[in-house]
C-alpha cells in the first residue's frame, strides 16, 4: 500500500513537472511545442503570456519578452494588410508591476518601442491591439526598426504567402558582459534581435540575426546556431532542418 | 480615433504596419512605406493617410501659441547592468 502511495506521489510529481514546462497556448508553435529556455539563468521571473493570435515569454529581469511566437498563414497575412486602426501601447495587468516595463520607461529613451510579433502580421483588430502590449516590445534602435527590420518582417510575410504557412519566433539577444538599460524600471536594451522562421510545407527552417544598431545588414544563421546564441531551444522544428543553411532573404 | 499630439501612447496603423503614425505630445512620427494600388483598397489607404495628415495640420493650425521651432529634447540618461544571463 505504501509503495502504491509512493508511486502515485511520484506520478503526481512527474505530472506537475510536465505541466510546469508545457505551454499555456501551444497553438502558435509547430506541433504545439513552444520555445524552451535552456539557459537556466534566463528562467528567473519568466511568465508565459497568451494573446489571441500570438504568445510570448515575458522576463521580469529584462522587463520584456524573451521570445514571441506566431503562426502565420497566407490568408492571415492577406487579411492583416487591410487592418487600419488606432492602437495604444499598454502595460499588461497580468504581469507583476515591478517586473514589467512602464510606458514612461520608453519616453525620450532614444529607442523605438520595437514589436517582436509585428503589428503588421495581425489579421484581427483584437490581435493588432494586443501586439502593442509592452510585454511584446523591446527597446529598438529607431532607424533599424523603421528600415531593415520592417523589410525583414515584410520578407517573412512574402515567404508565408508563397509557402502557405509559417511559424515565426522573434526576440531579443543579450550578449556581452554589460548591458544598457532605459527608464526607471531598467528595461534591458537588447544587443541583437533574432527571428526564427519555419516553413513546414517547404521543410525549411532558418534564423535571422541583426544588431540593435542603425545597421543595414543582417546575418543568416541556422536554427542550431541561433539556439546556441540565444539560450533557447525550438523543439517544434524538426532536428533534421536545424543545420541547413539558406542564402538570404529576398528583397531585404 | 487618432488625436494628434494628444498623448504619447497611440499609434495609427494604416494597411497593417505599412504606415505607423506614432503619436506624441511634442512630436509625432510618421514612418513606413505604403504602396497604393489603383483599386478600392488603395483608395481606403490613401483616404486614411489623408485623414490623419489633415488632423495633424488642423491640430497645429488651431494652436494659437505654436512656437516657430520647438527646442530639441536630449534623450533621458540610460543606465547599465551586468548581464545576468552569462
Amino acid at each position: 500500500m505504501q509503495r502504491r502511495i509512493k508511486a502515485f506521489a511520484a506520478a503526481l510529481l512527474a505530472f506537475a513537472c510536465i505541466s510546469a514546462s508545457a505551454s499555456d497556448c501551444p497553438q502558435f508553435s509547430p506541433n504545439g511545442r513552444a520555445p524552451v529556455v535552456v539557459n537556466s539563468k534566463m528562467r528567473a521571473s519568466t511568465q508565459e503570456v497568451c494573446y489571441s493570435d500570438f504568445a510570448l515569454l515575458h522576463s521580469g529581469i529584462t522587463k520584456g519578452p524573451l521570445w514571441s511566437a506566431e503562426h502565420l498563414t497566407a490568408s492571415s497575412v492577406d487579411q492583416a494588410k487591410n487592418n487600419t486602426r488606432t492602437n495604444r501601447f499598454f502595460v499588461d495587468k497580468r504581469l507583476p508591476p515591478d517586473e514589467a516595463a512602464q510606458l514612461s520607461d520608453y519616453k525620450r529613451s532614444g529607442y523605438d518601442r520595437g514589436h517582436m510579433s509585428p503589428a503588421g502580421d495581425r489579421a484581427s483588430k483584437k490581435g493588432m491591439a494586443e501586439s502593442f502590449s509592452l510585454a511584446n516590445i523591446v527597446p529598438q534602435d529607431p532607424s533599424n526598426n523603421r528600415r531593415i527590420w520592417s523589410r525583414i518582417e515584410q520578407a517573412v510575410r512574402r515567404l508565408t504567402e508563397e509557402s502557405g504557412e509559417a511559424y515565426v519566433v522573434t526576440g531579443p539577444l543579450f550578449s556581452g558582459r554589460q548591458l544598457q538599460t532605459i527608464g526607471e524600471s531598467r528595461v534591458f536594451v537588447p544587443t541583437q534581435l533574432y527571428k526564427v522562421v519555419y516553413l513546414p510545407q517547404r521543410q525549411i527552417a532558418f534564423a535571422v540575426v541583426i544588431e540593435n544598431t542603425p545597421t543595414n545588414t543582417y546575418t543568416m544563421k541556422t536554427v542550431h546556431e541561433l539556439e546556441a546564441m540565444s539560450g533557447l531551444a525550438f523543439p517544434g522544428i524538426p532536428d533534421g532542418l536545424k543545420d541547413k543553411r539558406i542564402g538570404g532573404l529576398r528583397g531585404v | 480615433m487618432f488625436k494628434p499630439f494628444a498623448n504619447d501612447t497611440d499609434v495609427m496603423n494604416i494597411a497593417g504596419d505599412a504606415i505607423n503614425i506614432e503619436n506624441g505630445v511634442k512630436r509625432l512620427t510618421i514612418s513606413g512605406n505604403l504602396t497604393i494600388a489603383r483599386d478600392k483598397a488603395g483608395l481606403a489607404n490613401a483616404l486614411a493617410l489623408q485623414k490623419a495628415i489633415g488632423a495633424i495640420v488642423e491640430a497645429l493650425q488651431s494652436d494659437a501659441s505654436l512656437p516657430a521651432k520647438l527646442p530639441d529634447e536630449p534623450d533621458a540618461p540610460s543606465g547599465t547592468a551586468d548581464n545576468p544571463f552569462i
